[in-house]
């Protein structure tokens, strides 16, 4: 790639990638490779990723087990309210009555920095958010600025929407809202840890509600009681400052009882299934500098042990050592890195590690949805690991690329001929086997086939090595995957349709995989199989005989319609090829002008 | 002194004696008092024994009836406990016709509710009946299980509902069958459609009935594939049966009388195909009536696959036999692809590779539709070529009905759907139900035009038949 063009990529990776890409606008993203949080511009939590980054939400927005949706405000937590007296409730996070402004403290630390005002000036906050590098503990502090006369400080609310959920389900994309028939855990207040504990028991069974209902007859919760069940979520809700008092809700709060709310005390017994809120009655801690600061930690266990150990640990740190300590880790971090990444990705170069599944390779795209897709896919890959090479994160996109291989190489050990159509971070397929979409692979083959223009010759051969096993595999896979006697692909899945189709985009995909495939061995001079160019030639063939006979197949143009421009230089005969685009017939070349 | 107290012995005995000689008279003289019946005014569902304490032995001596008390007795044990709780009396047959006499109908409206009405014996007047404080039922009409049920007299005969308000809103039996066998139960079910059947104790719970469609067109009713050959869990003629559900009332007491969660299973795998080109495409069969008179198989759910992805077949008369017209005709803009099973030229139409792949031969002057390509290789291969005389219109195994069952329950059961029930859960409820399926063999059933009516009506019978 020469210097002009990096310009003009820098200006399309600095403008675009930021929006099209992962979007801090909507969400700030923070987290430590095993969790992945994305917080709102009013600071609240919208999703907690974990375990992994791919986990499934922990907490943050849901529906009501009525199906209807809950009121929003209401949802995202922590929420900070302030309490001025027992019918006036204000909330310092609420974007209708606040002027709330946020940002990163620094491009390459995941650390946010919230500054509101309540309409009128009265009142003025700061808020900071950021997951421990590693511990798996979410640090939110607030800071209320004393100058808010006439109000005075008694107290502060902080509420929870916790609804722990299992792990994603491998390969059952079809049942969507899970959350509706999944809502089955348990809430109470520890008495040992001074922590409120939302947790459920993984395949949570008959026997299990038999102990919780026999732990409801008697007054105090047994510690050893929750140890019993060992695998499972466990969220800890405390605080580094004192805590007052506390309820936990059976259904999301409304100002009508939120008076009603600091009058109850922490509950003794676990609340059990159904849409389940908590609160914590905070009081802040007076300094000398005129703010009065509150710390909230979450803290996120797999089992009981983990969560008291935790939570131990918490209660004996200082927040701002614990903050030095986060911003000491990330800046050694891109220290570290910063060798082969312009300043101007500093933060590009953030979001894609906070994306990043440190144990696979695995790269989560599309992270600016509140409920962000915890799945990513070899085109969305592909798409990631071009605008990575172009802001020199090749270490990033070869690790993203590996994780790709790793599943090919799984794959062909169990005898498939495609990739799956979606995995989670983990290399857990999610989607079933039988929508099986043969031109995935070409992206798979792209993906090494972009990379391979980065290297240089001796590099090139090492990396072509290192995957050549899985990329003989896919590229062979392209080409056997045709229907008899004939010499077009054979259906394959779509997913616009839901089912298998033979579309001009399965017939162009899976003739740059092929071409890419021989221009790949070329390369290296590895001989080409004579199955590829039969295969090539055949493709080509059918090209032509569809730009004679007029033959249209229906087309799906998706992300990757620029990459086959600029695969096809622009007097290949592929873009005569007539192709059935929203009903009507027009010529490939057309394509874009749609 | 000795003397004395002989004879009052004697006298004592002789006092029982004619008592018993008495009580004996009055009920026999009782019993044949007529007995009326009373259903709900919107009963749905009626279930009408003549003889229920006869039914109740005779079928306690059947070999259905000894696998429920076998591998449910837990369940059964349950349901005499609360009737012990309810009304003092440990049920058996001899005691039902002691207290309670022998007739009784029982009847549901779409929402649930039922009506139990029965003539109780005079025993039952004299000394459960009385007016006494400490007794919960009397003379007057009241409630029962501190309000959860009540009851109402009505000419001598008991009604008891779960409903307050339904005890005033009952209308005579009045379609009840006369001459009825003692040993036979006799069920009506719907409102605009209807079915009436008999259920005979005496032989192996036989079952014979009507089914009346309103408002539709005759069909044909000889199942044109012979399906005695191949292995489904069950197997249906698309008419009358379907059109029998099609009875929204029906519908409405079906959800009712059984339990949500228990449906829950079957409502959360049919959601996996909402939306999708399977569900498109028989829907487009359904609205376009292609599935009239049509033969529907079930062969179970495949093993390969993370999902339940049912095996079924399809079979619907079609003149035309060219698929291609097929298709246009009906609008499916579906690609598809020649294919031959041995003899047989066909066309596969690839919708899920190789889980959902349609594979269709014209077959019998219809088209046959398998939902895999080695399904078709199967049913094709076991499917008999000649018609034998008594094909039946449907045919349920349970033994294999009861595998497919147990998959769902578990596949639900692992992906954490039903709450606070895990397959080691499932394991151990649908253990003893598997138990019973697999006893209880298969069920056929035939279905003939009635002769001799111009209404749409159906007779059919059915029986269970255990198979080697």
């Amino acid at each position: 790639m020469n210097h002009k063009n990096n310009i003009l990529y820098m200006f399309i990776i600095l403008f675009i990638l930021p929006l099209k890409l992962l979007v801090a606008e909507s969400l700030f993203l923070i987290g430590n490779g095993n969790m992945l949080v994305g917080i709102n511009p009013e600071g609240n939590i919208s999703f907690v990723n974990w375990q992994g980054i791919g986990g499934s939400n922990q907490m943050g927005s849901r529906n009501s087990s009525e199906g209807q949706s809950i009121k929003e405000k209401l949802l995202l937590e922590p929420t900070a309210f302030f309490l001025k007296t027992q019918d006036a409730i204000y909330s310092l996070t609420d974007n209708t009555t606040s002027e709330i402004k946020g940002e990163y403290i620094n491009p390459e630390i995941p650390l946010i920095k919230l500054e509101g005002t309540k309409v009128g000036g009265n009142i003025e906050w700061e808020e900071e958010v950021f997951v421990h590098p590693y511990r798996d503990v979410i640090f939110i502090h607030f800071a209320i600025k004393e100058d808010f006369q006439p109000y005075s400080i008694d107290q502060l609310i902080s509420y929870q929407n916790i609804s722990p959920s299992p792990p994603p389900i491998p390969e059952s994309p079809f049942l969507k809202p899970i959350e509706n028939i999944r809502n089955d855990f348990c809430s109470f207040w520890d008495i040992t840890h001074h922590a409120l504990v939302h947790f459920r028991p993984y395949a949570l069974g008959r026997g299990d509600i038999q102990r919780f209902e026999q732990l409801k007859d008697t007054l105090a919760i047994n510690p050893k009681f929750w140890r019993k069940f060992e695998e499972g979520a466990y969220i800890g809700v405390s605080s580094l400052n004192p805590i007052e008092g506390s309820a936990i809700l059976d259904y999301p709060p409304s100002n009508i009882i939120l008076s009603e709310i600091v009058t109850r005390t922490f509950p003794q017994e676990p609340y059990i299934f159904g849409d389940t809120c908590s609160t914590l009655i905070l009081k802040p801690i007076h300094n000398a500098e005129s703010q009065q600061g509150i710390t909230i930690f979450y803290a996120f266990a797999k089992n009981y042990s983990e969560l008291e150990e935790l939570v131990d640990w918490i209660t004996t740190q200082n927040y701002e050592k614990v903050k030095e300590e986060l911003i000491n880790y990330w800046q050694t971090r891109w220290d570290e890195t910063n060798g082969n990444i312009k300043e101007d990705f500093a933060h590009n170069w953030l979001l894609l590690s906070l994306s990043s599944d440190p144990s696979t390779g695995a790269i989560l795209p599309n992270l600016k949805e509140a409920n962000c897709n915890n799945k990513l896919s070899l085109k969305d890959s592909f798409i990631l690991v071009q605008d990575m090479n172009e802001m020199n994160m090749l270490d990033l996109s070869k690790k993203l690329i590996f994780f790709w291989n790793n599943v090919g190489k799984q794959r062909k050990q169990l005898a498939k001929l495609t990739f799956p159509l979606q995995l989670y971070p983990d290399g857990i397929s999610a989607t079933p086997d039988y929508w099986a979409d043969i031109s995935q692979t070409t992206f798979f083959i792209s993906m090494i086939y972009v990379q391979s223009n980065f290297l240089s010759f001796a590099e090139k051969k090492e990396f072509l090595n290192e995957v050549w096993d899985v990329l003989a595999w896919s590229i062979d896979n392209l080409c056997i995957w045709k229907v008899p006697g004939e010499l077009i692909p054979a259906p394959s899945y779509e997913s616009v349709l839901n089912r298998d189709i033979q579309s001009a985009s399965l017939v162009i995909r899976t003739l740059i995989g092929v071409q890419s495939g021989i221009q790949l061995a070329k390369m290296i001079y590895k001989s080409v199989p004579e199955l590829w160019d039969e295969r090539n030639r055949e493709i080509q063939t059918w090209i032509r005989l569809a730009i004679l006979n007029k033959t249209a197949l229906e087309i799906f143009p998706d992300d990757d319609f620029n990459y086959w421009k600029k695969f096809f230089p622009d007097n290949n005969p592929i873009w005569q090829l007539p192709v059935k685009y929203n009903g009507n017939i027009i010529l490939l070349k057309d394509i874009a002008k749609h | 002194m000795k003397i004395t107290v002989k004879k009052l012995i004697k006298t004592l005995f002789i006092f029982i004696l004619l008592t018993i000689i008495f009580v004996c008279l009055i009920l026999i003289f009782k019993s044949r008092q007529s007995f009326n019946g009373y259903i709900l005014e919107e009963a749905t569902l009626t279930v009408y024994f003549s003889d229920f304490p006869s039914f109740w032995k005779t079928e306690e001596e059947q070999k259905l009836a000894s696998s429920i008390s076998k591998y449910l007795f837990e369940y059964l044990y349950g349901i005499e406990l609360s009737f012990r709780k309810s009304f003092g009396i440990r049920p058996t047959p001899l005691r039902w016709r002691i207290w309670a006499g022998k007739p009784l109908v029982i009847s549901w409206n779409d929402s649930g509710n039922y009506l139990i009405s029965f003539k109780p014996s005079i025993l039952f007047r004299l000394f459960i009946a009385p007016k006494r404080k400490n007794r919960e039922f009397n003379l007057a009409d009241g409630n029962l299980s501190g309000g959860k049920l009540y009851y109402r007299w009505q000419n001598n005969e008991l009604l008891i509902s779960n409903s307050e308000t339904l005890l005033s809103h009952f209308i005579p039996f009045s379609t009840k069958p006369l001459n009825v066998s003692k040993n036979v139960n006799y069920i009506e079910f719907g409102r605009k459609n209807k079915l009436t059947m008999f259920i005979n104790a005496e032989k192996d719970n036989h079952i014979e009935g009507e089914i009346t469609i309103n408002g539709s067109k005759k069909h044909t009713l000889t199942p044109p594939l012979d399906l005695i050959g191949t292995n489904h869990s069950f197997a249906l003629s698309y008419t009358p049966f379907i059109e029998l559900l099609s009875d929204e009332s029906m519908q409405k007491t079906f959800q009712a009388l059984f339990p949500k969660n228990m449906m829950q299973p079957l409502h959360i795998w049919l959601d996996t195909f909402k939306n999708t080109s399977v569900e498109k495409i028989y829907l487009k069969m359904k609205d376009e009536r292609l599935l009239k008179d049509s033969v529907l198989i079930y062969l179970g759910t495949s093993k390969k696959y993370s999902n339940p992805i049912p095996l079924v077949g399809i079979w619907f008369p079609y003149e035309d036999s060219d698929l291609k017209s097929l298709l246009s005709k009906h609008n499916l803009e579906l690609p598809y692809y020649s294919c031959h099973w041995a003899s047989y030229e066909g066309y596969l139409i690839p919708i899920w590779n190789d889980a959902i792949c349609l594979s269709m031969v014209y077959y019998k002057d219809g088209w046959l539709i398998c939902s895999q390509e080695s399904l078709m290789a199967e049913l094709l291969a076991s499917l008999s070529q000649t018609n034998s005389q008594d094909t039946p219109n449907m045919s349920i195994h349970f033994t294999q009905l009861s595998e497919d069952i147990e998959k769902l329950l578990l596949w639900c059961a692992r992906l954490e759907l039903l709450n606070g029930t895990n397959e080691r859960d499932i394991n151990n409820l649908f253990s003893p139900w598997k138990q019973l399926m697999k006893e209880m063999g298969t069920f056929y059933l035939y279905t003939h035009y009635s002769e001799d009516k111009e209404e749409m009506t159906f007779s059919f019978n059915g029986d269970l038949i255990n198979e080697p």
